[in-house]
């Protein structure tokens, strides 16, 4: 017992000293490279708080650099399936060339033709060339999946964040601004024959299927 | 030239190295430092990275930590003794690593990271790990489609020394924590282990005979899950798994687990190699240091194209 309580005390030193290190290394700054494309703003990896990274970047540096980036979703759409590596190159990113799929960035319209907002992965189906059939797929949230947003930003660096830990609450936080931003306004009821027009990224991951999209701008008339 | 992999325990890799050390050839030398066989996800990252760097010229010196950060670091002096040009390593820690790849480094040998990341950069060449987020979205995702958005559950976690434990276990939460229907009613670490897994699950499944689902942080731990519900009768329990590895992609095919995530780590082993050996020879692997590769979901409609941690076309 008493070597038992004599122990406490060592731990809580050691764990002291670990934790003590790990915030020193991660304090160091980044090597020259990254440094030297280190952008300013959305993705910089000095302010702590994803969340707040993730606010104070959208309007100046995420929105402005998906507005520049987007296809017309009319036009790729028949190039993604002979050569998505070009429509890719134009209008998306990816960070490497294995093992990653491209994130594009288009804009659409359509009718509505399914809608699923039972789930709260609601999503709403849109026929985009008026064959009544679903082009594509617009996440409507509250959840929305994977990191597409994230995974398009070319100034956003997995290396520059501390861990994979940090770098996935920083593409949640993105997902939470376009869900608070433009998808919590959005209508739910009656959506079937709707027109839905949008500005949002999709990970290319699923060739031969409707891209299932993450709107950024979207508005449902 | 020949091709030599030994497989040492770390008792023995001193007196081996010591005896081996006049009959090393001209041949560079690549250490590949793993966690234990035990696993075959571990296997076939060791034979993933061995086979490549026998394709380009290279000995091999196969070795395993046990997950042991001590061993891991007596493994890397003898890695560096033995003169190897470049470290491939699993490593058994994200803090306690630094260190050991560092002293490496200062002896003049680079280490190239697979699987698992430290938790500072700057220090191994590259860090190529799977995008562990990501995969635990998609797990997670057909996790709540079998559950139907409601029912209590259980988790078993990995070990915590391990980011991947914490990641998959967030990316898991992200998901299903949406869906205010499904209930988590414990959550265990199992250590990666099948037979703790089996334990825990048992104990789990007495305190909450109403469980629905279980969602594992890596297939071992599945398969040990899977093994209890089935002893107690309860194969309508959902498993889901991560990793993909064969026993469950037979599970999966059997209609035993539902699904599991697959990691590439057969590739994700030759990857780095080949980064080491284009490192070794132009002093730049051309890539960012922290590397993801992304999952790929498992399940029924897929499983039967699943072999040894890689998708057949």
């Amino acid at each position: 017992m008493r070597i038992l309580l004599a122990m406490i005390p060592a731990l809580m030193l050691a764990g002291t000293i670990l934790s003590g290190c790990r915030i020193e290394r991660t304090g160091e700054s980044p090597p020259a490279a990254a440094q030297g494309s280190q952008p300013a703003g959305a993705a910089s990896p000095g302010s702590a708080d994803p969340a707040a990274r993730a606010a104070e970047g959208w309007d100046g540096k995420v929105l402005p650099y998906l507005q520049g980036k987007a296809g017309e979703f009319a036009e790729l759409r028949p190039m993604l399936a002979t050569s998505p590596d070009e429509v890719g190159r134009q209008h998306g990113y990816r960070p490497k060339e294995e093992g990653t799929p491209w994130n594009i960035v288009v804009r659409a319209s359509g009718t509505i033709v399914e809608a699923n907002t039972k789930s709260r992965a609601a999503t709403a189906g849109l026929d985009t060339d008026g064959d009544g059939q679903v082009d594509l797929t617009a996440q409507l949230g509250p959840v929305i999946r994977g990191t597409a947003i994230r995974d398009v930003l070319d100034f956003v660096r997995f290396e520059d964040f501390s861990n994979q830990i940090a770098f996935a609450n920083f593409g949640k936080a993105l997902n939470t601004q376009a869900n608070d931003r433009v998808l919590a306004g959005l209508p739910r009821e009656d959506l079937v024959g709707r027109r839905m027009t949008l500005l949002g990224v999709f990970t290319y991951d699923k060739p031969g299927q409707p891209p299932l999209i993450t709107p950024v701008e979207a508005s449902i008339e | 030239m020949t091709f030599k992999k030994l497989l040492l325990s770390a008792a023995m890799a001193g007196a081996l190295v010591v005896g081996q050390a006049g009959a090393v050839l001209a041949a560079d030398l690549i250490a590949i430092i793993t966690p234990s066989h035990d696993n075959p996800f571990f296997k076939a990252e060791a034979d993933g990275a061995a086979a490549k760097a026998q394709e380009l010229g290279y000995e091999t010196l196969v070795l395993v930590h046990d997950d042991d950060a001590n061993k891991q670091s007596q493994l890397m002096d003898t890695a560096v003794a033995r003169g190897a040009k470049a470290i491939i390593l699993d490593n058994a820690g994200a803090d306690a690593t630094v260190a050991a790849v560092q002293k490496a480094k200062d002896a003049g040998v680079p280490s190239f990271l697979i699987d698992r990341e430290i938790n500072a950069t700057g220090v191994a060449v590259s860090q190529i790990v799977s995008n562990n987020y990501q995969g635990a979205q998609l797990g997670a995702e057909e996790f709540v489609k079998h559950m139907g958005e409601a029912g209590k559950y259980v988790e078993l976690v990995g070990k915590e020394s391990d980011t991947n434990a914490g990641i998959r276990s967030q990316g898991y939460h992200d998901v299903i924590d949406q869906y205010p229907d499904l209930e988590m009613v414990a959550q265990q670490s199992a250590n990666w282990s099948q037979t703790e897994a089996f334990e825990k699950m048992e104990s789990m499944l007495q305190a909450h005979p109403d469980i629905k689902g279980v969602i594992s942080g890596n297939d071992t731990m599945a398969m040990g899950a899977w093994a209890a519900l089935e002893a107690a009768g309860r194969t309508d329990v959902i498993v889901v798994g991560f990793d993909g590895s064969n026993d469950v992609r037979d599970s999966i095919t059997k209609g035993g687990i539902k699904a599991t995530v697959l990691q590439p780590a057969y590739r994700q082993a030759e990857l780095a190699v080949e980064q080491a050996d284009q490192y070794l020879k132009t002093g730049s692997t051309g890539a960012d240091e922290k590397q993801l590769m992304d999952c790929i979901l498992i399940n029924a409609d897929n499983a039967a194209k699943l072999e040894t941690f890689a998708l057949k076309e």
